[in-house]
């Protein structure tokens, strides 16, 4: 089985035809099973998915040749921490998966978040007052 | 060293307290601080997060913080140690064509049970910028400028940073947790052994 990215991108830009980027969008995702939530509105594109590396080149490389897209932020880095901590069966390093809870956050990914903030507590018990405090916050602030 | 049981699983680095002419050196050195210590086997808050919370009350410099009982993060932040640094240099020093980058920090790990100073350590690093002589002064002053100007002070406070670690009983998280006491024992023991021997 070939290793699963995640790939979290954003890009702010006024999008007037956003509804016509819907169809092809879907269907390239579709042909390389790329999963996850993509937004589409006329202030832009956020989203988290998941595929293959094929697939998620496809899909951002899609999007990046739209030149409002062009400048897309992308963020597969610390999930490569990830992979490669259990792949080597090794603890993943300490802050990787709360930072990336904080990004999920802040791209509106509340699910997402949540998992890679309770992930980062389970290995690293000693976060938990810090990252629970967190956690309140954001669920005090809805 | 200490009392064993004091022995911190967990830190959180407060910003740092700027001595140095340097006004960016606070938000530089940030970065620097969380790789060396958890790769000594300590779990440094996550710093992105931490930064956060300090800045939303207003703190950006660590001398805001000086005398406050180090509870305050324990109950906070669910720390075992607070590690305070301050950067005591962080400039360049010119003498006609030699000219070198220095950076000085100074840590104090504090925890945050007891109020008791943990570890301390100062460390300093000097780099020399100044190229080979090409034999013109002229040449050499600009030379000199321009590869001072260009050192980008982050690496050097790095090898700080580490050179200032080894100093640090190892964390839970390192492998050699806990022995590291008992090696430096068997050195000296050897090294005793080697001297009776001569």
């Amino acid at each position: 089985m070939s290793k699963i990215v995640v790939c979290a991108l954003y890009r702010f830009v006024r999008l007037d035809n956003y509804e016509a980027l819907r169809g092809p969008l879907l269907a390239l995702m579709e042909e390389y099973d790329v999963r996850g939530t993509l937004l589409l509105a006329n202030e832009g594109v956020n989203s988290t998915i998941a595929g293959t590396r094929q697939g998620i080149d496809a899909v951002v490389a899609w999007l990046r040749s739209d030149e409002r897209l062009a400048p897309l932020d992308t963020k597969e880095s610390l999930h490569d921490e990830i992979n490669t901590s259990n792949e080597k069966g090794l603890r993943i390093p300490p802050g990787i998966q709360a930072e990336l809870g904080k990004i999920y956050a802040e791209q509106q990914n509340p699910e997402m978040a949540m998992s890679m903030l309770r992930a980062e507590m389970e290995t690293y018990p000693e976060s938990a007052v810090l990252l629970q405090r967190v956690i309140d916050q954001a669920n005090g602030g809805q | 060293m200490y009392d064993s049981s004091l022995k911190p699983v967990s830190m959180v680095v407060v910003p740092a307290i700027n001595n140095s002419t340097a006004a960016d050196a606070t938000n530089l050195i940030v970065s620097t601080l969380t790789v060396p210590f958890a790769d000594h086997g300590y779990y440094v808050l996550p710093m992105s997060i931490v930064d956060d919370i300090f800045k939303n009350e207003g703190i950006t410099d660590g001398s805001q913080l000086v005398g406050m009982d180090a509870s305050v993060f324990r109950d906070n932040f669910g720390a075992d140690s607070v590690l305070y640094v301050t950067i005591e240099e962080w400039d360049t020093n010119y003498i006609v064509i030699a000219a070198n980058v220095t950076v000085a920090m100074k840590y104090v790990l504090v925890s945050t049970k007891t109020n008791e100073v943990l570890w301390s350590y100062q460390a300093k690093q000097v780099v020399d910028t100044a190229g080979d002589s090409s034999g013109n002064l002229i040449v050499d002053l600009i030379k000199t400028a321009v590869q001072t100007a260009m050192t980008d002070y982050v690496p050097i406070a790095y090898r700080v940073n580490n050179m200032a670690v080894t100093s640090l009983p190892y964390g839970v998280y390192h492998p050699q947790n806990g022995q590291d006491a008992e090696a430096a024992v068997v050195s000296k023991a050897a090294r005793e052994g080697a001297l009776a021997q001569e």
